[in-house]
């Protein structure tokens, strides 16, 4: 029982059941044989458009199982599987439904908004299977608000070593670590959505504004003469490399985390708009054939 | 000579302080003598606004003094105007060294000042005990403290915090936000708490906002003129001595325990358990005549108790006999049995019929009975049922129950008759019910809750005895030989042997000769053996459960070690005794040669998978040990959507009861900071209204009862228990939708606008025991990588994920 995931949920149920669908739908489809040629008007037609609507439905209802908390209708678990095998047999029922035909017209919109969907649920199927392990290895035990703190800390550990050596070199750490961040920095975990692309972005920056002044310091050190000098540039270097190391840790996790959950914020409208193309489609059919 | 006081009270808590107003009252020559400069000084320093309950709410109040439920402020002014009013004789800063004398003639010794005399001493002390001090000079001065209330209210000081507990590091923690902070540890690391302070303190050390001083002690506290500072600490360092400006000291060298004060006023503890109480009779008396014991001290942590006491106890002084305030509680609970005359008259009978009762007092007979129920249950009716979580415990008062040893209509089964209990197992063992039972014709029961069995218990050597006793010889029947004959058990439990081992103690090392079998009674262990010159960790065993067992086969050589995860009980049975059972069932040996086979076969699967030792022995120290049931989170599922935290929170009042990301991870297995539903929960230790209880289920969860006193989130090793005040009602779906009223779905309620004033309570996982389709956080995950699981089921899991994630 343990960590079944969505995949294989009660041992592929809703894979089989997929399955079973498109094969009762093939072979309705060869050995109907309808003529001029097969398309969503005749008998099989009809059939397999109520059963891909229902479908649809279906999938549209996990949006809001998903917010019923208490709910005791089976687990979320089981729908995202039911949703995710359900969803990609629609790319052959509604495919058989439409007999393969296009056009420039709702109905083909309908169709080519459905695979977009699909392909979409797809993609965020992946995204679901590789990133939380991946996540995992790249956080390395840490949360990720311990990685903002050691942030923070070594940025002003950086601080204080660059003013043993200069002015200077205080400001150009200061402008590679501090731009566009503060303090409230560890205010901004809250809201996710729309900040993490940019802030894995500005970690990104960072990364490379802080490997330039590795650079910096670097030259720098080769051609100091003192002793005392050469001790703090190395201490530097070294604190900001660790600094820079961090960035990308983050950056990373954050990247990981928000390709997890933006892709939803291409399939949810979409599949709203599905809906809206579905009942036009329907309206079509019944009201203007 | 002095004034000789009729009577003296020591502590102004509830109990003293009503104590002394209703001998004002009656007019009796009295001093109410008082460690600290003011009045009650265990709720004076409640937090701020803490709003003090009273609990339990069927128990009338009978005092001199008001006590309604309301802020702490209004509270402690209500007693300290009527204490005026009623011109108590109180005199605080007053800490008394020792009682001396006898009835009549009893002499007190203050820390500073004269002994006072008193005919009657009412000891009422509270168990908060008395703060330890630096030891050394200056330990008096105004900056330096010992106790810590508000942490926001110091800013830009440079603070030195001594000490290296829980309450040490949290005020260290708490202060370094807007001041200087050092901390003063003693030895050379962090040992006696927390393992979540533990890394936070390291954490702040390492990265600079805290300062540590290690294997440093205190030499003095100085003033210091001339610094801008006024304090100046002397620190014996392994460095040499260190001389550190300082603005304030806080010491938090935890308390003195108030025994060993009570043992030298000529007090008798029945036993060493810590938890035990000095024996009281039902008028308060202690072994000491004239010297009396009430409150906290006593066994009574509820404020409306200690008060009704302070009542009574000077009621008593004067030769009056009231009835105490529960009498008609009491009445009204016997009322419902057949026959009833009085109160008395049924306490008398309980005594007769139930041997494990006649021993103990009149007083801790009544506390007993008014925390337990009477039922008269229907003959066959179930009155438990196997693998239920109940904790409770039954006396049988009359009729008889019957309990089914082995599944199946054809199992024996075994008759308890009147005067017999019930129920030990699981109270003792912390697991579920080994056997279901069932009631006989005109049976009547008295149920008992755990919190009220395990005081009696660790009070009255007696009843530890006889209900060890029970317990051995039953654990052995239902284990090994539910037909053998009486006389036959009897004699294998009489050869058995109570041993008592501590969390990582071995019970037993591979190698080592050994010819006893443990059967474990409480905790658990793990089974590991050399391999390649690593102890690997091959299986995980829990209570109720035996080891040792090739011993009494005739292999007597260990071929495994066995070590203690958390503190375990085990009944040793050596090969003599065994061997009793043996011959009187051929089928036994075979049975554990079957058992043995199989978890043979286990091992050496096991010893292939290297992995899966380190994730028991990781899981282990997660204290997996002593949980029932425990969240886990495969990161190889997990997407990080927080939807388990969201559903938890909108299932409980808006506040999430585990923190999803927060607990370590090994080979992908996430623990998360979420309730593990102890096998013997800490967090049931000391909590005063007894609020924190177990469901049929398994499920640990808090009632309503709870006073918000904050001693299972101390208590709870696991720091799953957080203090939250109810957020507002949410509105309707629509209503937040179209007009934005109040918070939203997934809005967590902490924050949310509107709190209720100040009326915190502990909140903690219940595992949605009030939901139909079962915890929340796992129901509600997209991908299946949260699971709960109950230990049993451990080595299965371990053996079916390790595989796929290594590490
Ligand atoms: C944080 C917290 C919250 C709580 N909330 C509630 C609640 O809401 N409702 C409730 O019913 N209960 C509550 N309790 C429990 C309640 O506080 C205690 O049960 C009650 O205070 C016990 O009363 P007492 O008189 O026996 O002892 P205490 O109140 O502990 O009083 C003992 C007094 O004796 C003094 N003293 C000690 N030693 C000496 C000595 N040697 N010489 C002279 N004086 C001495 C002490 O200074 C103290 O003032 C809470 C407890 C805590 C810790
Ligand atoms: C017509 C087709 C589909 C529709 C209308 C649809 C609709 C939806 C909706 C409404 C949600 C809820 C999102 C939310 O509220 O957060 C959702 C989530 C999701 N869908 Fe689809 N979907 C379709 C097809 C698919 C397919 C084919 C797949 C995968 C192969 C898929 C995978 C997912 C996944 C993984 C989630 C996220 C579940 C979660 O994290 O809670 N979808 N979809
Ligand atoms: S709250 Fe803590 S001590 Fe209590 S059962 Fe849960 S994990 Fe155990
Ligand atoms: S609900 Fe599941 S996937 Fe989401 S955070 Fe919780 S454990 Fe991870």
């Amino acid at each position: 029982m343990a960590h079944e995931s969505f995949i294989n949920h009660a041992r592929y149920r809703y894979l089989r059941l997929s399955l079973l669908l498109i094969l009762i739908a093939s072979i309705a489809f060869i050995w109907h044989d309808p003529h001029p040629r097969p398309n969503g008007g005749t008998w099989l037609g009809y059939t397999l458009g109520g059963v891909c609507s229902l479908i649809i439905l279906l999938l549209l209802y996990l949006g809001i199982r998903k917010r019923d908390y208490s709910s005791s209708m089976g687990t979320l678990k089981g729908w995202v599987s039911a949703h995710v095998w359900l969803g990609l047999s629609l790319l052959i029922l509604s495919t058989l439904h439409s007999g393969a035909q296009l056009g420039w017209n709702i109905h083909s919109a309908a169709y080519l908004l459905l695979i977009v969907v699909v392909l979409s649920g797809l993609w965020g199927m992946l995204i679901y299977q590789r990133n939380p392990a991946l996540m995992t290895g790249n956080r390395n035990q840490q949360t990720r608000l311990v990685l903002l703190e050691q942030i923070i800390q070594l940025d002003s550990e950086a601080l204080q070593q660059a003013d043993l050596i200069s002015a200077e070199l205080h400001h150009s750490v200061a402008q590679a670590t501090r731009p566009n961040r503060s303090s409230n920095l560890l205010n901004r975990l809250s809201n996710r959505y729309w900040s993490d692309t940019a802030r894995a972005d500005r970690d990104a920056d960072h990364a490379a504004n802080v490997y330039r002044i590795e650079q910096t310091i670097a030259t720098q050190m080769a051609a100091s003469r003192s002793d005392q000098q050469v001790r703090y540039y190395r201490e530097l270097l070294s604190t900001v490399s660790q600094r820079r190391l961090l960035s990308q840790q983050l950056g990373r996790d954050i990247q990981l985390q928000a390709q997890m959950e933006w892709w939803l914020l291409l399939h949810v409208p979409l599949s709203i708009a599905l809906l809206a193309a579905l009942l036009s489609h329907i309206v079509a059919v019944f009201f203007y054939w | 000579m002095a004034e000789i006081y009729q009577v003296a009270i020591i502590g102004a808590g509830p109990a003293g302080l009503s104590a002394a107003a209703r001998a004002a009252e009656q007019k009796l020559s009295h001093i109410l003598l008082e460690a600290s400069p003011q009045l009650s000084n265990t709720i004076f320093r409640y937090q701020k606004g803490k709003h003090v309950m009273a609990e339990p709410h069927v128990l009338p109040l009978r005092s001199a003094l008001p006590f309604i439920a309301g802020a702490r402020e209004e509270v402690l002014a209500s007693w300290e105007q009527q204490t005026r009013q009623l011109a108590v004789n109180v005199r605080d800063q007053a800490e008394v060294m020792n009682v001396s004398g006898t009835q009549g003639d009893f002499t007190i010794s203050l820390k500073h000042g004269e002994p006072i005399h008193a005919q009657h001493v009412v000891l009422s002390i509270g168990l908060q005990g008395n703060l330890r001090k630096l030891g050394v000079s200056g330990e008096d001065l105004p900056w330096v403290q010992y106790q810590l209330d508000d942490p926001d209210e110091y800013e830009a000081e440079t603070i030195i915090v001594i000490g290296a507990g829980d309450a040490a590091i949290e005020n260290a923690l708490a202060l370094a936000g807007h001041n200087t902070v050092s901390i003063v540890n003693r030895k050379d690391e962090f040992a006696r708490c927390k393992d979540a302070n533990r890394e936070s303190i390291l954490k702040a050390i390492e990265s600079g906002s805290i300062q540590c001083y290690y294997n440093a002690t205190v030499v003095q506290a100085d003033d210091s003129p001339d610094e801008p500072q006024p304090g100046l600490l002397v620190l014996e360092t392994p460095e040499g001595q260190a001389r550190i400006a300082c603005d304030r000291i806080i010491a938090r060298l935890g308390a003195i325990p108030p025994r060993r004060f009570v043992q030298a006023c000529g007090i008798e503890f029945p036993n060493d358990d810590p938890a035990s109480v000095p024996a009281v009779s039902s008028q308060y008396q202690s072994n000491v005549p004239g010297l009396y014991i009430i409150g906290a001290l006593a066994g009574y942590p509820l404020i409306k108790q200690c008060m009704n006491q302070g009542y009574e106890v000077i009621e008593y002084i004067q030769g009056n006999p009231v009835a105490p305030a529960d009498e008609d509680l009491l009445k009204e609970k016997f009322s419902a049995m057949p026959g009833f005359t009085s109160v008395d008259d049924t306490l008398t009978m309980i005594q007769q019929r139930v041997p494990l009762l006649a021993g103990i007092t009149r007083l801790q007979l009544r506390e007993f009975l008014l925390d337990s129920g009477i039922h008269h249950p229907e003959p066959g009716s179930v009155i438990f049922t196997r693998d239920d979580y109940t904790d409770s415990f039954y006396s049988i008062l009359q009729g008889n129950v019957s309990i089914p040893l082995g599944s199946g209509p054809k199992a024996p089964k075994a008759k308890l008759l009147q005067g017999d209990f019930f129920g030990e197992m699981s109270l003792l063992s912390g697991r579920r019910r080994s056997a279901t039972v069932y009631a006989g014709a005109n049976c009547l029961l008295l149920e008992t809750p755990r919190r009220s069995m395990v005081k009696l218990i660790s009070s009255v050597a007696a009843v530890k005895r006889v209900i060890d006793e029970a317990f051995i010889r039953r654990a052995i029947q239902s284990k090994f030989a539910p037909e053998a004959p009486a006389e036959i058990l009897q004699q294998v439990a009489a050869n058995a042997v109570l041993k008592h081992y501590q969390a990582n103690q071995v019970l037993f090392a591979e190698g080592d000769a050994g010819d006893t079998l443990e059967l474990i009674r409480r905790g658990s262990v793990t089974i590991s053996r050399r391999i390649d010159q690593r102890e690997i960790i091959l299986s995980y065993v829990a209570a109720g459960n035996y080891v040792g067992e090739m011993a009494l086969l005739g292999n007597t050589t260990r071929s495994a070690t066995v070590t203690a995860t958390v503190p375990t009980e085990t009944i040793a049975i050596d090969q003599a005794a065994f061997q009793l059972l043996l011959d009187n069932d051929a089928k036994l040996r075979d049975a554990m040669q079957t058992e043995y086979r199989q978890r043979t076969l286990d091992n050496v699967q096991r010893e292939q998978e290297s992995t899966g030792g380190d994730v028991i022995s990781f899981l282990m120290q997660q204290g997996i040990g002593e949980a029932t049931d425990v969240l886990l989170i495969d990161e190889s599922l997990c997407v990080r959507c927080d939807n388990c935290e969201t559903a938890c929170a909108e299932t409980h009042q808006g506040t999430s009861r585990l923190d999803r990301e927060a607990g370590p991870t090994f080979a992908m297995v996430h623990v998360p900071t979420s309730c593990r539903h102890c096998e013997h929960p800490h967090c049931m230790q000391d909590c005063p209204p007894d609020a924190i209880h177990r469901a049929a289920n398994g499920e640990v969860f808090i009632e309503d009862s709870c006073i918000g006193c904050g001693n299972c989130v101390r208590n709870c090793p696991y720091d799953v228990i957080h203090m939250a005040t109810p957020p507002p009602k949410k509105p309707g779906l629509l209503n937040w939708l179209l007009f934005g009223a109040g918070p939203g779905p997934g809005d967590h309620g902490l924050e949310a606008k509107g709190n209720n004033k100040g009326v915190k309570q502990a909140v903690k996982c219940d595992m949605c025991k009030d939901l139909s389709g079962g915890p929340a956080c796992v129901r509600a995950c997209p991908t299946g990588a949260a699971i709960r699981i109950a230990p049993d089921a451990l080595a299965q899991y371990i053996n079916k994920n390790v595989k796929s994630t290594r590490v």
